[in-house]
């Protein structure tokens, strides 16, 4: 197998709601690449699941889609990041800061006591 | 919240999939051309920029299936797709659908219709508040069984004091009052409560006040309460009735108030309420006629209270011995007021509901029966969907989704049909009013049909859904269409066991029905040793106040005799106090002259009914003399006392004898009567019963200390119909007063009539569900036998080919019908011998295992088995040998 890393719903959505906060509104194409450049192509990604992701965030109101025209004249459609979404990207990087943070204490070496 | 949103998003997304899907596929496709335009921009060729751009996509058509899955409810809609193709299919097999929602709508609504009728008369709970705490206290004995508890005063209050148990008891005693004043005066049902009655029963006044406690208590003036029935019929809903009086018995009394709707206890007529005013201190014993009521203190349970008043009962017992009859064995015990209420008519609807969802059994095993043959048929498509992916669950839920749309229309039917069904049912049932009144079709019923409905079609739908999606996938494909290689019915084996069991329910029931009709027509045979036809009987209750004396009773009753008989067409009037089929009958121990008197009371034939009689009763009701005479119209006026007894009686002391010759009295110190006449045994007691030993006397005789007789039967032999003299025997009795209403105005024919309306309701009941049950079954037999034959219209055809006679080939098919229909029979047969039990207590002269019933029930269903088995097996005889290669 690769040595890239599936990746699991939760954190594709995450990654989507961060993506939109950082770019601004942008296609699913967009966001795609993104997300792959920023992990330095070290995630396997299939685009199309994205697809599924973003109809899940749009039907809990984080984001909002509209149809635009891209930089290279091209009719796509376009998702934005809502104000509850903005305040659920919040949430969940908290969360995930604190998840990560305790699952770290758990792996760090510990000290030989005796 | 937020979930919710999401989940009505994606139940909308069930609705506007097209525009949803172009959009999406427009993405997509934008998608990929940014994505080609990328690579192509990195220097990739064109074809091969496409290919990794739909690569990296995951696949076109993968992409799209799991934004539908998002979109919408992935189940809902498949159940959706379910519903339209089930419908489909439906709609193309008219003839398959059209039969087998016919036999569920007809299963369906009969189950229905009977449940209410169950529900509103055993289920439901009576409308007291705490009606499940509310008992009666009864007696049982060895000897009469279960009976109500009659208590005198002074018993009554000793159970009252020494109760734990009870929270409050209550006694009433019901009888009937003449109601005057009015524009039609009319007997009506009255009922003495003691105060706390209406507080057992938690009911309260609709208009005014049930009675205080002062105006309970001894020597207060009788008051009334009324129902809300009389109020309307005869008061016009007066609202100021509270506070005037009407009048009774001739007397007036004060109205206090008027009960709700439909109050009536304790029974059906009972219009009238006065207070008992029972004497906390009273020490009278003689005189028993009191029932109780009472309510449980909550927390106590039946065998509790059960107990502890059976111990209160052998201490009064055992305190007051003269007053009981050396019986032992008898125990007090309570029942709920409304297992009371329904004992008559429980058993024989537990019945009827039983037998009704015997035949919902044998429509679902033709629903099957129909379904299997069409999953048989359908096994290519099924085959086909197999092999293109779908799993075997899918292909279930696509068949139940059928089958549970047809037990739906089914349902839907039933429900009308329960509607005509109890129109009918009600009118000749054997309920009282008020249970008549409580029938509905309400939610209960409503959620019964809709259960019954569900568990219908998965009964019917599942086993065909399961069977046909079970398919060799080869082998179905491999098959041409309509010819199996599978013949026989060994191959068929679900759908030989579904006709089996169908039979064999078809023969419980017929089994069933055959008892009921034998009891039935036993009952129309049963001689009831008078001439009902012509004769019309009415009632009539002579009030203390304006006929104080026996006397005055006795002119009365004269004088109207005599203008009865005057009228033209009559042939001859008579009176008697309790008519033939009445419920009530008195008893009295006699000595016989010149014999050791019975004073032992157990002894049950020291004992014997009696009846007042006019001299011209016997002869009015067509009853002959056995021996001696009948009574002249001198007797019990100056002529020394006469009486006349029953056959029973006078081969019971009298036998080799002369009963005419012999001399009875009722105690030491009243008169000799001289018999004069023995009559047969006249069926007094209802058709059911044995006659008891009887003896009659001139209702005119006094002497020797009977009570006064106030109310009395009048019977009338006329020419023609008996009913239309009603009105001028009216006429004649306002002559002499008119405040004097006739009550319980029927031929002798309709009181006959009653006495067997509930053998006759259950009879009627049982045959039609045992006819359905028939009808259900030889369709079943038919269609398995005909879809045998055409499955195996190849082989047959081979088998003619070879030099097979058509009748061996007939033979061979009805042989095999055979063989179902008597394992059905045998099965049957059994099971109705374990099952006809339970209705014994239903049947009349008839034992539950008869033999006659049996075989007759077994040979026809074999003969209509038989006859369905008869059109396929003549088509199997007529398959010509070139059919088969033609099948080919």
């Amino acid at each position: 197998m690769s040595t890239k890393t599936e990746i699991w719903q939760g954190t594709l959505a995450l990654m989507i709601l961060k993506t939109l906060d950082t770019l601004g509104p942008l296609h699913g194409y967009g966001i795609a690449r993104r997300i792959e450049q920023i992990s330095g192509d070290r995630l396997s990604l299939n685009y199309g699941t994205l697809y599924p992701s973003l109809l899940k965030l749009e039907q809990e109101g984080w984001v909002v889609s509209e149809w635009g025209v891209s930089e290279n004249n091209r009719k796509a459609k376009y998702y934005k990041l809502t104000r509850s979404g903005r305040k659920q990207l919040a949430r969940e990087e908290q969360e995930w800061n604190q998840t990560t943070a305790i699952v770290a204490m758990f792996l760090e070496p510990v000290e030989d006591q005796s | 919240m937020r979930q919710l949103r999401v989940w009505l998003l994606r139940f909308k997304g069930l609705f506007l999939k097209g525009a949803r899907e172009r959009d999406f596929a427009h993405e997509i496709e934008t998608h990929l051309q940014m994505h080609i335009d990328d690579n192509i921009r990195a220097g990739v060729s064109p074809q091969e920029a496409k290919r990794v751009a739909v690569m990296k996509l995951g696949g076109v058509e993968q992409t799209k299936e799991a934004y539908r899955d998002r979109a919408t409810i992935p189940f809902l809609e498949s159940v959706g797709q379910d519903l339209r193709f089930a419908l489909r299919q439906l709609r193309r097999n008219a003839s398959v659908t059209f039969a087998a929602v016919l036999t569920l709508a007809v299963a369906i609504g009969a189950n229905t219709a009977i449940f209410s009728v169950v529900n509103a008369v055993l289920l439901r709970p009576l409308p007291y508040p705490h009606s499940d705490r509310v008992i009666n206290i009864t007696t049982t004995s060895l000897l009469r069984g279960l009976d109500d508890l009659v208590l005198s005063d002074a018993e009554f209050n000793e159970f009252k004091e020494q109760t734990q148990t009870l929270e409050k008891m209550a006694a009433y005693a019901s009888g009937a009052l003449n109601l005057g004043d009015v524009a039609e005066p009319e007997r009506i049902g009255g009922t003495e409560v003691s105060v706390d009655l209406f507080s057992v029963l938690g009911v309260t006044a609709h208009l005014g006040r049930t009675f205080t406690s002062e105006e309970d208590m001894p020597g207060y003036e009788p008051r009334v309460l009324m129902s809300y029935r009389l109020w309307q019929g005869h008061y016009g809903s007066d609202p100021n009735i509270v506070g005037k009086t009407i009048q009774l018995n001739g007397r007036n009394r004060l109205v206090v108030g008027v009960m709700p709707q439909g109050f009536h206890f304790p029974k059906d007529d009972t219009d009238i309420w006065m207070q008992l005013n029972l004497d906390p201190a009273s020490r009278v014993l003689n005189a028993k006629y009191l029932n109780t009521i009472a309510l449980l203190k909550s927390g106590v349970t039946r065998e509790q209270a059960e107990s502890e008043i059976n111990a209160i009962y052998q201490r009064v017992r055992e305190k007051y011995p003269q007053y009981y009859k050396n019986e032992t064995g008898v125990r007090a015990g309570v029942v709920g007021l409304q297992e009371k209420n329904v004992k008559a008519i429980r058993r024989a609807l537990l019945l009827l509901l039983g037998a009704v969802s015997f035949v919902l059994l044998i429509a679902c095993a033709n629903v099957a029966n129909l379904l299997l043959a069409r999953a048989a048929v359908r096994r290519k498509e099924i085959a086909m969907r197999s092999a293109l992916g779908c799993g075997r669950w899918r292909i279930v839920r696509q068949l139940v989704t059928e089958s549970l749309l047809l037990s739906i229309i089914g349902g839907a039917l039933g429900l009308l049909f329960a509607f005509l069904i109890l129109r009918v049912l009600l009118v000749g049932s054997p309920l009282d009013a008020i249970q008549i009144q409580s029938v509905k079709l309400d939610l209960t019923a409503l959620g019964f049909t809709a259960l019954v409905t569900l568990i219908v079609g998965l009964l019917f739908g599942l086993a065909p859904a399961l069977h046909a999606s079970k398919v060799d996938l080869n082998e179905a494909l491999k098959e041409s269409d309509g010819r199996g290689s599978l013949g026989g019915l060994r191959h068929n084996r679900t759908r030989a066991l579904l006709v089996i069991s169908e039979v064999t329910l078809s023969m419980v029931l017929l089994i069933g029905a055959g008892l009921m009709i034998q009891s039935f027509v036993s009952l129309l045979t049963v001689d009831p040793r008078f001439d009902a036809a012509h004769v019309l009987s009415m009632r009539l209750t002579v009030p203390g106040a304006k006929y104080p004396q026996n006397s005055n009773v006795t002119a009365l009753y004269q004088e109207l005799q005599d203008r009865i008989s005057a009228i033209a067409g009559v042939q001859s009037a008579g009176i008697i106090n309790q008519l033939p089929s009445d419920a009530e009958k008195s008893e009295a121990s006699f000595e016989i002259e010149g014999r050791p008197f019975i004073t032992d009371v157990d002894r049950e034939d020291g004992i014997a009914d009696y009846r007042m009689v006019s001299h011209s009763y016997f002869n009015t009701m067509g009853i002959p003399m056995l021996r001696g005479r009948t009574f002249t119209d001198q007797e019990g006026r100056q002529a020394s006392p006469v009486a006349i007894i029953n056959d029973k009686l006078a081969r019971r002391f009298f036998p080799g004898e002369d009963p005419t010759t012999k001399r009875i009295r009722l105690r030491p110190d009243s008169p000799w009567l001289q018999i004069v006449g023995v009559v047969p045994d006249i069926k007094n007691q209802g058709l059911f019963a044995d006659t008891s030993q009887e003896m009659y006397f001139p209702y005119a005789e006094n002497s020797f200390g009977l009570p006064v007789m106030r109310t009395m039967a009048v019977v009338v032999r006329a020419n023609g119909d008996p009913a239309s003299f009603i009105n001028p025997i009216k006429a004649e009795l306002r002559t002499i007063d008119k405040n004097l209403p006739p009550y319980k105005v029927q031929t002798m024919e309709q009181v006959l009539a009653a006495s067997v309306s509930k053998t006759r309701f259950t009879m009627l009941l049982l045959t039609v569900f045992s006819v359905l049950a028939l009808v259900l079954a030889a369709g079943g037999v038919y269609s398995v036998m005909a879809y045998s034959v055409a499955q195996r219209k190849h082989e047959i055809g081979i088998r003619n080919a070879l030099g097979a006679q058509s009748g061996d080939i007939f033979k061979l098919i009805m042989g095999q019908g055979f063989i179902l229909a008597i394992i059905g029979v045998v099965l049957g047969a059994i099971t109705g011998f374990a099952l006809t039990r339970v209705m014994s207590s239903l049947l009349f002269t008839v034992s539950a295992t008869d033999p006659k019933i049996f075989i007759a029930v077994a040979l026809l269903l074999i003969v209509v088995a038989l006859l369905a088995c008869y059109l396929p097996a003549r088509r199997a005889a007529m398959v010509k040998p070139i059919i088969a290669l033609r099948n080919e």
